[in-house]
């Protein structure tokens, strides 16, 4: 056995590290990688054998079909309301709640936030039939409103934990101190607890809207037309009968997951200071 | 004229007794320290006249109404943390005004005022900067300007310089005892630190498991503590307690190690009381320490010296005791060498060995 230096084997860790992490990106990326090559070859050039690696000529095609054929557009709208709308229901009912459980005491304080932990693991297939009957009653079907509903039961549970032991790390000074400078527990809520919880509030609403952008099976039941199905389910809609447009498909794919891309990019710094909330003192 | 004053006040949280029938008057315009270890219900105290806490029992009074029912936003009380608790997102100056924008002041008047605040704590350049970016002192000049802002009927400080390092807590002792004087708020100081609460006081409150063991002007409760609790809490280092039994008829004093003839009057008093079994007090800096024999002085052996700069502190052993008493730096002693000490017989104390209370 050759004896390293402890140059030579800070050097042999670090190759090895990053060999490692490189076959952890590489299999995970490849997938998407494939998808948008396909998905950027003419229509049709995907069937080619031998398989081009790197696309011998790029075209648009697929796109302008996916926007022109099926009014893609409309099926983006239509996820990107939902998951909004969504994010913004679950954020007002899930700090509330969270301030509630983190902050006032009473009686059933941990109970109910066992509760809450219980309906976030009930595996969602068991509730789609009771949800789409509820929903069908209310006349929410085919709508936004349905779907938003729906999305912010499954999310919340993951909202209420995150931002309740967020709010927890709050000093409870601070509340003390607003209320003996003049404030009521609803204005401390909006001066102090809010703009403090700004992290939090930002990583609980991205997993949210992720959550909700994301989500097929609810979306396929709820929704069956342009008016409301999202771009994710129309995905699935696609292969027809006579033919099979791999490469519309995969540029449907590569557009829904454009928004998940940019919004995880620019929010990063703030998804990172959410879920790493506790482990430093404030 | 605002006196804060609690009536038979209990508070509970579930079966522990925080604070146990307390009923005090806070004089106006003057401020009280209360003192007592850590869990004695100070604190408890202090956050009920707050409105931070409701008593079980008992009633708060604030001026002449009763206020057991005013939440703290509507009480005109200000409070100063052990914490500072200053809004970690708004500048300096956001926070002084933090109180008067509660209250819908104009915006001129909220400007001067809170400059004006800057200016009598010397912190008028710190005001655009963020709480993070200011040192232990200033925050707590900070959460001073915060509390004197709005003109308060009370002053609550809870331990505000227990975060401090010891140089800048002995400034910040005076400059708020200056300000105290300067405003004229009745002020409620809680504090574990006995000497904080000696120096700072009009009148000392102190507290032990939840009550109030005596109230009184500081060097009141120095010189006469009425028990053995407050005799050794405070003061330091810690009064010397001797328990023995008295030889009524030779009015000695008797323990396994110690014979000490007790003066006169002393015995006459404790006589009369009728107690047997007692304890005898001593501050250390009451004990005359000399190297040689001399007439009324008692042998012992030196056990420890510690230097305090300005004195030593000796821990002298006669039998199993061990008494702690103060020398000049010239004396000349060593570790298990020999030293004779006398009682000062005017500044001696005696407490009931069964009530622990102050006989004479």
């Amino acid at each position: 056995m050759v004896s390293l230096s402890y140059r030579q084997k800070r050097l042999l860790s670090q190759t090895i590290m990053y060999a490692v992490a490189a076959i952890i990106m590489i299999y995970c990326l490849f997938p998407i990688a494939w998808i948008f090559i396909t998905s950027i070859k003419p229509p049709g050039a995907e069937f080619h054998i031998p398989i081009e690696y790197i696309p011998s000529k790029v075209s648009l095609d697929n796109y302008i079909e996916i926007f022109v054929e099926h009014k893609f557009h409309y099926y983006l709208l239509n996820s990107l309301v939902v998951a909004s709308a969504t994010t913004i229901l679950v954020l007002a009912i899930g700090s509330l709640s969270a301030y509630a459980i983190a902050r006032l005491r009473f009686k059933f304080r941990i109970s109910s936030l066992l509760t809450i932990l219980v309906v976030g693991m009930m595996p969602s297939i068991v509730m789609i039939l009771p949800i789409f009957l509820i929903i069908r009653e209310l006349g929410l079907m085919n709508t936004w409103l349905g779907l938003i509903i729906t999305h912010a039961v499954f999310s919340l549970p993951i909202t209420v934990w995150l931002l309740a032991s967020y709010f927890a790390e709050l000093p409870f000074d601070l509340e003390d101190a607003a209320k003996i400078d003049g404030y009521t527990p609803s204005s401390i809520y909006r001066k102090i607890i809010m703009p403090l919880s700004v992290p939090g509030l930002f990583s609980a609403g991205i997993l949210a809207f992720i959550a909700s952008w994301g989500e097929f099976m609810f979306a396929l039941t709820l929704t069956h037309t342009i008016q409301a199905r999202t771009a994710l389910v129309l995905i699935t809609t696609l292969p027809g009968a006579y033919h099979l447009k791999w490469g519309m498909i995969n540029a449907g794919v590569i557009l829904t997951l454009i928004p998940i891309i940019v919004i995880v990019l620019v929010f990063q710094k703030w998804v990172m200071r959410g879920l790493t909330a506790g482990a430093v003192k404030y | 004229m605002v006196e804060v004053r609690l009536e038979k006040v209990t508070k509970t949280f579930g079966k522990v007794i925080a604070v146990d029938n307390a009923s005090l008057t806070f004089e106006d315009k003057k401020l009280t320290t209360v003192v007592g270890p850590s869990g004695c219900g100070k604190t408890t105290l202090l956050r009920m006249v707050a409105g931070l806490e409701t008593p079980t029992q008992g009633s708060v009074y604030i001026g002449d109404k009763l206020v057991n029912e005013v939440p703290p936003w509507d009480r005109n009380v200000a409070m100063v943390f052990q914490s500072y608790a200053l809004y970690p997102h708004m500048s300096v100056f956001n926070n002084i005004a933090f109180p008067l924008k509660a209250r819908k002041r104009p915006r001129e008047e909220i400007k001067k005022r809170v400059t004006d605040t800057a200016e009598l704590l010397e912190v008028s350049e710190l005001l655009d900067r963020k709480p993070r970016e200011l040192s232990g002192g200033q925050m707590q000049r900070i959460a001073l300007g915060r509390a004197i802002v709005r003109q308060p009927d009370v002053f609550l400080m809870d331990e505000p310089l227990s975060n401090l390092d010891a140089k800048l807590r002995v400034y910040m002792r005076a400059e708020i005892k200056k300000l105290q004087r300067l405003l004229g708020v009745t002020t409620i100081y809680v504090t574990h630190d006995q000497a904080e609460a000696m120096t700072i006081g009009d009148t000392l409150v102190v507290m032990n498991d939840g009550k109030i063991c005596c109230i009184g002007h500081p060097d009141s409760v120095y010189s006469k503590p009425k028990d053995t609790f407050v005799a050794t809490f405070i003061g330091s280092p810690a009064m010397n307690l001797l328990e023995g039994n008295l030889e009524s008829d030779k009015g000695l004093f008797v323990t396994e190690s110690l014979k000490y003839k007790l003066p006169n009057s002393m015995t006459r008093v404790t006589k009369e009381k009728g107690a047997s079994k007692l304890i005898l007090g001593i501050r250390p800096e009451d004990i005359i320490v000399e190297n040689f024999k001399a007439n009324g002085f008692v042998k012992t052996e030196v056990y420890m010296i510690e230097q305090l700069g300005r004195e030593l502190l000796l821990s002298l052993k006669i039998g199993q005791h061990i008494i702690k008493a103060i020398a000049p730096t010239d004396i000349k002693l060593e570790i298990g060498g020999v030293a004779w000490m006398k009682f000062d017989e005017t500044k001696l104390h005696v407490f009931d060995g069964k009530t622990d209370g102050l006989i004479v």
